[in-house]
């Protein structure tokens, strides 16, 4: 029962699971196994795998952000409004990230200092988010007429890898190098693991719960300033129940809703397993309806995998 | 953070402040004007109220709400048909599609004011029907548009028929195709009865009248762009002679637009999209896609307050009135009628 | 004592890898206390689990009352009249006594339909009055002591006519008086005819109640004799398998001058105006019953709970203390009681466990070296002899002594000049036991200042180079440690006005 070769098993089954879904989706469409649809479904789970970092943060510390979906349009609109104005595109995103981080920080008051539950603090930051984005764009999509902030998503490096594909590995590494490498890192873990001891050790919890959610909300908002780029405008109806994805790609990889586990390996692992089956469906042309029962049958899963684990250890 | 607040507070503020500019807005009835209203529009009613002395009947409009163009258009054509037809027409809207109270008390005061007819967007097809028997027992004419009541009072209804609207995107397509090879249907909402008659009567115009025409897949996307945007990326993936994409609404319409780009599709995959906006139409001008069906608020707006009139002098109207639709393409896209649907403000 | 009521023989219990129990035998008689003892590990636990089902045997049979007897779960074993209470209390804080007694037991009424509340308090009352406990049925169990809470599970197991009750450390969180009423109800039932298991690892309580014992070490079966013919010395051998020459080992510490103060600790209702000080290389012990306010002070000093007033001095210098993180900051670290809830990161790596206090000290700008970091570890595993398979290892595959070196290794990574211990051993096995006073030693004797509060007598009285005592809050004492004995500490920590029975 050691972590390292628990952690490995864990790691085997996820890409067991994968690898036997990729043999299902290749058998059913002869498009599936292509070099561009792979390259497709990276770029499709970009926003996923992006958010799913975020909050895995927040998982880690035995938390939950349901916010995220709502985070993640008001920080694609925020950059949208602002490059309507004429604002340079590294300024209205840096600007977004910001107001991402803000609103983090806001989670994590009120979980951290209010003593709110995580799941009703944030259940209430999702509506308050995604009303205050519909009232302050009166409900319609901004729209990117001018300029060319689609390359944000669009430009394809080397012709070929389009660059949400570039951001979902480089933030997987520095998001792996805070966790692994990190002070702050073994503070979440040591927060998730039990909050008591962490605080008797030292360690001021409610700075790292907000970290934590900071964190969090700058990712949402990062995918959310890819999502604009990628549909040339600020949409405030989008991202509706991400976070769900975001919290079934942590836990797919191994995370522990009791806190105190999870590994950014594993949950990139879960964003693709995530994706792939979407693509899948899609290139099966099953309906959306199943695709939605599919993904909700995986979160279950996973989530049921977790609690086993759970009991298994305990 | 505080700066962020104060942003998202100072947008709500001003949002609402137009919202109430624009609902209290009426053209006539200054009895009625409320307190708040800025000096600005008052001055406007004024020199409104002086032209009213000629004007016959008072009719009354009320719509879901005044976000999007739609709306406007709706508005528009309402008020150009009172000043062509000599009516005092005054518009209402809603804060928010939901708010059905506020829709009764707003028809209770023109009750009160002694109107000669309105015409409403109903919010909710029951709950309306007390206040409207109520003003029809006071001898008010009532009709509805967009959204329907089940109530005897109402003496017509004026809406845009979507399923023939489909039924016109599914030509649009054939032709754009030849007639001939693969196509899928994006919709937005499966749950809304209007926005399914599209897709439903787009695939059955096809599937009657071009048996060369094969349709893939016809699926909905929440309304979502992301949603939307991977599900075309997929299903031209999965189907490389894919040769058109009818999609239901505006987010749709764009979404398919940026997938189109992105694979380098344009030209070789058609397109037929709904809803004529600004940006839709400069796909059509971008070559994107080929054209685009939309509803005629302006017309509807228009037609309601004609048929108010029509019923006022006695005349008799349909029990239904279809608004019909309009065909955008590269060569009408200029033209004054695309005009009052894409920039109804101007 | 009776005829033989259980026996189990030649009980064998392998887990992948690993030889649980080998040809363990043990039998128990009616009207029996029978002491199950050994060193963690020693394998009473699984031979308890065998017993209630909760594990099959790999070989091996089960006779009880005669007959073969095969457990299914602790449900089947209980209504065969097999119960355990365990060490950690298995209680509904929001119920009260009554409905906890008979939780899903409840008598009924109505043709089974509804819970007969008034016969169900009843009958509570009186198996409460036969076990001689003062406990109003309708008290909500969250406000009851953890003496009282324990009484409970007695009491639970007694209403389903339990013969063979099995008691798990039941004394751990005891104070001295609680232990006594605990013996009372425990001689009892032994004239009542029901077999004890008791398993405890305080062997000097042993001479009030236990009649037989029954040594285990490492899975097999040692010894088995009448507790009058035994000595301590000879079972502490049995269990460790060497000889240990004294139970607490000598410190040669130099005491210094005052290094830690704290004045007028109030916190509401908990601490009234609590002064304490101790010396550089001094070992204060802090003696009282359960709720005296101990480990309440201990709290306020680390800034683990808020206080209303009072002034901590470092040296001569105020320092003020509103979080664990200024204590630590100001040297002052402490070492929980409740290890597994307070202290320990179980699902964490022993490595993590170590180092988590101290990161900053081996990182530059925020990220870890891992040079340092690693070579931290190994010289603490090593220095401590921490017996663990590898770094990465869970801490909650440790046993109890191994995890409390860990906490030690955490704080001693820190060098804090003011340690507080709180209750250091409980759980802990013998051997460990010796290894931990060592380390308190060591800390001592490096010129650190040293708080341990303990509720085992002999440890503070064996400790100690000066005793303070406190009671429901106050200090009402100070000895010598040297000169002091287990009547005058007790007479301190005592409330007089008090009889034994209105305590728990």
């Amino acid at each position: 029962m050691d972590s390292i070769s628990d952690d490995r098993q864990q790691r085997i089954t996820v890409l067991a699971a994968l690898i036997i879904l990729c043999i299902v989706f290749s058998v059913g469409s002869r498009y599936f196994l292509t070099v561009d649809n792979i390259l497709l479904t990276l770029y499709q789970t970009a926003v996923t795998g992006i958010t799913s970092y975020g909050i895995l943060f927040v998982i880690i510390t035995q938390a939950v952000d349901l916010s995220l979906g709502s985070t993640i349009a008001v920080g694609g609109c925020i950059c949208a409004a602002l490059l309507t104005k004429g604002v340079p595109a590294f300024v209205a995103v840096g600007t977004a990230l910001i107001c991402g981080a803000a609103i983090g920080i806001v989670n994590g008051f009120c979980v951290a200092k209010m003593k709110l539950p995580p799941f009703v603090a944030t259940l209430g930051m999702q509506m308050v988010l995604r009303g205050l984005v519909l009232v302050a764009t009166n409900a319609k999509p901004i729209y990117l007429t001018e300029g060319n902030f689609k390359q944000f998503a669009q430009y394809k490096l080397f012709d070929l890898i389009q660059l949400p594909v570039i951001y979902l590995i480089l933030l997987g590494l520095f998001s792996w190098f805070i966790l692994r490498k990190m002070v702050i890192g073994r503070h979440l873990f040591a927060v998730g693991s039990n909050e008591g001891a962490a605080r008797l050790s030292g360690i001021k919890v409610d700075r790292v719960r907000m970290f934590a959610y900071g964190y969090c909300g700058v990712m949402a908002v990062f995918a959310g300033c890819v999502l604009t780029a990628r549909v040339n405008s600020g949409q405030p109806t989008i991202a509706v129940g991400y976070e769900a994805n975001a919290i079934a790609a942590c836990v797919i990889g191994g995370a522990s809703m009791s806190g105190g586990k999870g590994t950014i390996g594993g949950t990139i692992l879960g964003a693709i397993i995530m994706g792939v089956l979407l693509n899948g469906l899609n290139l099966l042309s099953i309906s959306s309806n199943w695709q939605t029962v599919a993904t909700g049958a995986v979160v279950i899963g996973a989530v049921y995998l977790d609690r086993m684990r759970h009991l298994k250890e305990s | 953070m505080k700066k962020l607040i104060a942003m998202l507070l100072a947008t709500m503020m001003m949002v609402s402040m137009g919202a109430c500019a624009k609902s209290q807005e009426p053209v006539s009835a200054p009895a009625e004007e409320e307190t708040n209203e800025p000096a600005a529009d008052n001055a406007d009613s004024e020199e409104e109220a002086a032209s009213d002395e000629t004007k016959t009947y008072a009719i009354d409009i009320f719509m879901k709400s005044n976000s999007g163009d739609f709306w406007a258009a709706v508005e528009s054509g309402a008020k150009d048909a009172g000043e062509k037809l000599n009516a005092a027409v005054s518009v209402y809207a809603c804060d928010n599609e939901t708010n059905y109270e506020q829709q009764i008390q707003q028809i209770e005061s023109s009750i009160s004011r002694g109107v000669d007819a309105i015409a409403i967007a109903c919010l909710d097809s029951e709950a309306l029907a007390p206040v409207v028997e109520e003003a029809a027992g006071k001898g008010i004419k009532v009709i509805s548009f967009n959204g329907i009541l089940n109530s005897d009072a109402i003496l017509t209804h004026i809406a845009t028929d979507n399923y023939a609207a489909g039924e016109m995107a599914g030509e649009a397509l054939a032709a754009a195709m030849d007639g001939k090879g693969e196509y899928v249907v994006l919709g937005a909402a499966e749950g809304v009865k209007n926005n399914r008659d599209r897709s439903e009567g787009c695939i059955a115009y096809i599937t009657e009248n071009y048996p060369d025409m094969e349709l893939i897949s016809s699926q909905y996307m929440d309304n979502d762009m992301s949603v939307a945007t991977s599900m075309l990326n997929d299903w031209i993936t999965a189907n490389p002679d894919l040769g058109g994409i009818f999609t239901n609404n505006e987010t749709g319409t764009i979404a398919a637009a940026t997938v189109l780009e992105e694979r380098s599709k344009i030209g070789e995959i058609r397109h037929i999209g709904f809803d004529a906006t600004v940006q839709t139409v400069a796909q059509i001008t971008n070559g994107i896609t080929n054209s685009i069906v939309s509803q005629q608020p302006y017309v509807m707006g228009y037609l309601s307050v004609e048929n108010c009139i029509a019923l006022l002098n006695g005349e008799a109207v349909e029990e239904a009135i279809d608004t019909g639709v309009l065909l955008v393409t590269g060569e009408n896209k200029d033209s004054e009628e695309v005009n009052a649907i894409i920039n109804p403000r101007a | 004592m009776g005829e033989v009521i259980l026996e189990m023989r030649g009980i064998t219990k392998e887990f992948p890898g690993v030889k649980a129990l080998n040809q363990v035998h043990f039998a128990v008689r009616r009207g029996e206390v029978h002491a199950l003892i050994g060193e963690n590990g020693a394998g009473k636990s699984t031979l308890m689990k065998i017993l209630t089902g909760i594990y099959k045997p790999t070989a091996g049979e089960l006779i009880y009352k005669g007959k073969p007897f095969f457990p299914n779960d602790p449900k089947h074993a209980q209504t065969e009249g097999i119960s355990i209470i365990h060490q950690e209390l298995n209680l509904l804080n929001d119920l009260d006594v009554a409905e906890n007694i008979y939780i899903s037991r409840e008598p009924r009424k109505y043709k089974n339909v509804l819970i007969d509340d008034k016969r169900m308090h009843e009958s509570a009352g009186k198996l409460l009055k036969r076990l001689g406990l003062d406990i109003d049925p309708y008290e909500k169990v969250r406000n009851l002591s953890v003496a009282q809470k324990q009484m409970i599970e007695i009491a639970k197991a007694l209403s389903v006519d339990s013969e063979v009750l099995i008691l798990d450390e039941p004394t751990s969180a005891l104070s001295e008086k609680e232990v006594q009423v605990l013996f009372g109800i425990i001689r009892k039932l032994r004239e009542e005819n029901v077999a004890i298991v008791y398993i405890s690892h305080r062997l000097e309580e042993f001479d009030q109640i236990v009649d037989w014992v029954t040594v285990l070490r490492d899975g097999s079966y040692v010894d088995s004799c009448s507790w009058k013919e035994q000595t301590i010395d000879n079972l502490v051998k049995q269990m460790v398998g060497r000889e240990i020459t004294e139970q607490f080992p000598k410190r040669h510490a130099k005491i210094g001058e005052v290094v830690f103060e704290a004045k007028d600790i109030t916190q509401k209702r908990l601490l009234k105006k609590v002064s304490i000080q101790v010396r550089a290389g001094e070992v204060v012990g802090l003696a009282g019953l359960v709720g005296a306010g101990r480990t309440e002070l201990a709290r306020a000093i680390f800034g683990a709970d808020h206080i209303e007033s009072g002034e901590f001095l470092l040296g001569e210098k105020s320092v003020k203390i509103r979080c664990p993180d200024d204590a630590i900051r100001s040297g002052i670290v402490y070492l929980p009681e409740d290890r597994k809830k307070d202290g320990v990161f179980l699902d964490q790596s022993v490595a993590m466990n170590i180092t988590i206090a101290n990161l900053r000290a081996y990182a530059k700008n925020g990220v870890i070296r891992e040079g340092a970091y690693q070579e931290a570890i190994q010289e603490k595993i090593q220095d401590l002899r921490i017996k663990t398979p590898s770094v990465s290892q869970l801490a909650q595959f440790l046993s109890g002594g191994n995890q409390q070196k860990v906490l030690i290794a955490r704080w001693l990574c820190r060098n804090a000049n003011v340690i507080i211990f709180d209750e250091p051993t409980r759980g802990i096995d013998v051997g460990a036991k010796y290894e931990v006073y060592s380390l308190i030693n060591r800390v001592a004797e490096n010129g650190a200042a040293v708080i341990m509060i303990s509720s085992d007598m002999a440890e503070i009285l064996g400790m100690s180079d000066r005793i303070v005592v406190m009671c429901e809050g106050k200090v009402t004492g100070e000895l010598n440690g040297a000169e002091a004995t287990q009547e005058a500490v007790l007479h301190m920590a005592s409330d007089t006005n008090k009889d034994m029975r209105k305590v728990v």
